[in-house]
């Protein structure tokens, strides 16, 4: 039961995640786009920092690191 | 004073915890990459506009680049050398990217940016709970088929040739969304 919980919260913050980029798009007025919103936190420095790091760990840790995961 | 969406603190906060778990579980590699993240972090802070930038990329050349890589990607073995000196041929460019001539743009925050800023997060938050849980469910019981975390679900596609080029292909538009935003046209 438990399980299932945890599990569940994987899809729906991914249907939730595709549901607000859909939103943002068809409605610019009520949400602020993905990419717009990107591009204003990406000002900051500290923001490219962790968010352009969080994104290659990503890359990292499925993709690179040779040998047994 | 410069508005944050997230304040430098609560990302640094993320980093060290991040590193601290990495290190707990024996990650060791993991708990390198966090913890030099962390020290990014603190050197972005206190001296965010005194450091000499490595330079201005220009999205063209940072596409290319990103695609180059992205190529390699698809085409090697997951966890291979190929694909892990591929993503470390990136690193290059990531750091000229994040230490890029600063363009002071910044600007308060509108109701509406901050209402989606809330949205994002909270969906970002959902995924680390369900992570978390997952993790330390499967850590409790020694089962990772009833508490699956990310990659325990994700690895299965991966290792097959067009999981593999699906899952790059969109971990790459998230790239190219990062470098249209980091980036001169």
């Amino acid at each position: 039961m438990i399980s299932s919980v945890f599990t569940l919260g994987y899809f729906l913050g991914a249907i939730g995640a595709i549901a607000l980029w859909i939103f943002s798009r068809t409605t610019p007025e009520k949400v602020v786009p993905l990419g717009s919103l990107l591009q204003k936190m990406l000002e900051s420095r500290t923001n490219r920092v962790a968010l352009i790091g969080i994104w290659w760990w990503v890359g990292w840790h499925f993709f690179g690191q040779p040998g047994p995961n | 004073m410069k508005y944050k969406f997230i304040p430098v603190h609560l990302w640094l906060a993320v980093f060290v915890i991040g590193a601290g778990f990495q290190w707990w579980r024996g990650s060791k590699g993991d708990f390198v990459i966090f913890g030099l993240i962390a020290l990014l972090l603190i050197l972005s802070l206190i001296r965010e506009s005194e450091i000499t930038y490595l330079g201005n990329p220009r999205f063209v050349i940072a596409a290319w680049w990103l695609a180059l890589s992205t190529s390699i990607l698809m085409i090697s073995q997951i966890h291979s050398v190929a694909s892990t000196v591929s993503l470390l041929l990136l690193l290059p460019l990531l750091l000229s990217i994040i230490w890029r001539k600063e363009v002071s743009k910044h600007s308060p925050p509108t109701e509406r940016r901050r209402i989606t800023s809330r949205l994002w997060i909270s969906l970002a938050l959902l995924l680390s709970l369900s992570e978390m849980g997952n993790f330390f469910g499967s850590y409790n019981t020694g089962n990772d088929l009833q508490y699956p975390t990310l990659t325990v679900l994700v690895d299965p596609v991966i290792y097959s040739t067009a999981g593999r080029i699906v899952f790059v292909f969109l971990w790459s538009l998230i790239g190219v969304e990062l470098l249209k935003g980091s980036t001169e046209r």
